[in-house]
Formats: C-alpha cells, sequence, structure tokens
C-alpha cells in the first residue's frame, strides 16, 4: 500500500463528500429543509467517531430499533482500511451546541472497480437522530465515490429494511452463487476508470 | 543565462517529488473529468416537491453484511 494510492482515494472520497455537502447546502438555501438535514457535517471515520460510537449509541439500543452489530466499528473500520480505494463515512450533525454523530457507513469497490460495495451502515437511534436520515448523505457520497472510481453501479449487501431504498433509487437483486441479499443502483458514468 | 546554462544548472541540480501532492492532483484532474458536465448528486435528483416534505424518521438505516468480516463477493466483478 503506498503513499500515492492512500492519498488519491482519500481526496476522491473527501471530493464526493465536498460534492454532496455543496448539494445539500445548496437546496437548503433555495428550498429550505434545515429542518431534516441542517448543521451536519459529512467527513471520515476517525477515533472521535469511534468513541462515540461505542459509548453513545448503545445507549439507546433496542428490540424495537436496534442491538448493535457482533463487531465493533473499530475492527469493522481496521479491516475495511485495507483496502486504499475503501469508502468510508461519519455524518455528525449540531444539535443544541453538541455534536451528534449520526450515521457511519463503510464499503468497498470490486477489484476491477465495476461496483461498490455498502457493507456496513448504522445509524443513532438517539432522540437527537437525524430527521432527515442517514441514508441521504451516505449513499449520496458512496455514489458520487463511485463514478469518482468509475464504477458502473453501487451496491447494498444486506440492508436491514431493504424497502426503504426504494424511493433512493434501489432495486433487490441475487447475485448466483453468492449468500447474502443485494440492492443495487446504476449509476451514471461517462467517464472511464481509473487505477 | 543562456539555454545550455539552463540545462547544465538542471542537469546538475536535485529536485524533489512529493508522492502526497501528485496524488492529490491526479484525484483533482479525475473529479474535473467526472464533473466536467455537471454535478448531480442523489440529493440533486430529489424533486423539490418532495425535498420539501422530506421524512425519513422511520429509516431503519442498518445494512450489516452477513459475511461479518470474511473477504466476499464484494471484490467479485459482476454483471448486475
Amino acid at each position: 500500500m503506498s503513499i500515492s494510492q492512500l492519498a488519491y482515494y482519500y481526496a476522491l472520497r473527501t471530493i464526493a463528500r465536498t460534492e454532496v455537502a455543496d448539494s445539500i447546502n445548496e437546496r437548503v438555501r433555495k428550498y429550505g429543509g434545515t429542518n431534516h438535514s441542517g448543521g451536519l457535517t459529512l467527513c471520515s471515520i476517525n477515533k472521535e467517531a469511534i468513541d462515540f460510537a461505542r459509548k453513545e449509541w448503545p445507549k439507546y439500543y433496542g428490540d424495537k430499533t436496534h442491538n448493535g452489530f457482533e463487531y465493533s466499528w473499530e475492527t469493522l473500520y481496521r479491516k475495511f482500511t485495507a483496502r486504499p480505494s475503501f469508502f468510508d463515512l461519519a455524518i455528525w450533525q449540531q444539535v443544541n451546541g453538541e455534536r451528534v454523530l449520526q450515521g457511519l457507513a463503510l464499503g468497498k469497490p470490486s477489484n476491477g472497480k465495476t461496483h461498490l460495495t455498502l457493507n456496513w451502515i448504522e445509524r443513532s437511534f438517539a432522540p437527537t437522530y437525524l430527521r432527515g436520515g442517514a441514508l441521504l448523505p451516505i449513499l449520496a457520497c458512496a455514489e458520487e465515490y463511485a463514478k469518482l472510481l468509475g464504477c458502473h453501479r453501487v451496491l447494498i449487501k444486506d440492508a436491514v429494511d431493504p424497502q426503504k431504498y426504494e424511493r433512493y433509487g434501489y432495486t433487490s437483486f441475487k447475485l448466483p452463487k453468492v449468500t447474502g441479499s443485494y440492492l443495487y443502483k446504476e449509476i451514471s458514468n461517462d467517464h472511464g476508470q481509473q487505477q | 543565462m543562456t539555454t545550455a546554462n539552463n540545462n547544465k544548472l538542471a542537469a546538475s541540480s536535485v529536485h524533489a517529488d512529493d508522492e502526497l501532492q501528485n496524488a492529490i492532483a491526479a484525484a483533482t484532474e479525475r473529479a474535473a473529468e467526472v464533473y466536467s458536465n455537471g454535478r448531480k448528486t442523489l440529493v440533486d435528483q430529489i424533486p423539490i416537491k418532495e425535498w420539501l416534505e422530506w421524512d425519513a424518521t422511520d429509516d431503519l438505516a442498518i445494512v450489516a453484511d452477513s459475511d461479518g468480516l470474511e473477504d466476499d463477493d464484494g471484490c467479485l466483478d459482476v454483471a448486475a
């Protein structure tokens, strides 16, 4: 893993997040929407995010919502960072003067970068949870990153509530000889494939 | 200074190459290519009426790879 590979993909992820942040800001400026998408920061997963997820999120786990994953976000993050082209996102929101972690996501592109798969997503179930939902910024960032990589589609593997992804343009499909359930969306990309 | 002298100087001087800067420049160039016809993110594609009424309070937003930490098909290139 070379420093230039790490920097290249880090820069692409940053660009993807910036494009999505700009598009949300533009929408909010023109039409409003701060009630569901205001005060957000889209950034990489870091120690602060991992600590927040470990300490704060479990306080709101429950049978009617979500009981956490088998693996910690620290373990998942460490696993995914082995590929320089991995996808990550931490969504923070300023709520009543406090910085609240609203969502985390991890994914990775295929070897030939024909698709980007989202493997892990979790959102906050605290009373301060994001009313506009964590899926919109997560899927938007994943799609922009996929375009930058030259991918043709974004896949979501093992979504707990697959119907909720339909309004974002995702459809179920089955991969032959492969376990797990998938959603996919073709993305517009006429700009070739990189690296 | 003449061209010949410049060439002599270039041949004998030391150059620094910054891998980080080169990588960031390559990423920026790629972004310029992708966004040469403008930006259209998922957010941009939401109809205005839907944006104004946007409510995702019941989105569960949980994805948990059933293969856990195993390397899975995510690395395979498939035609959907």
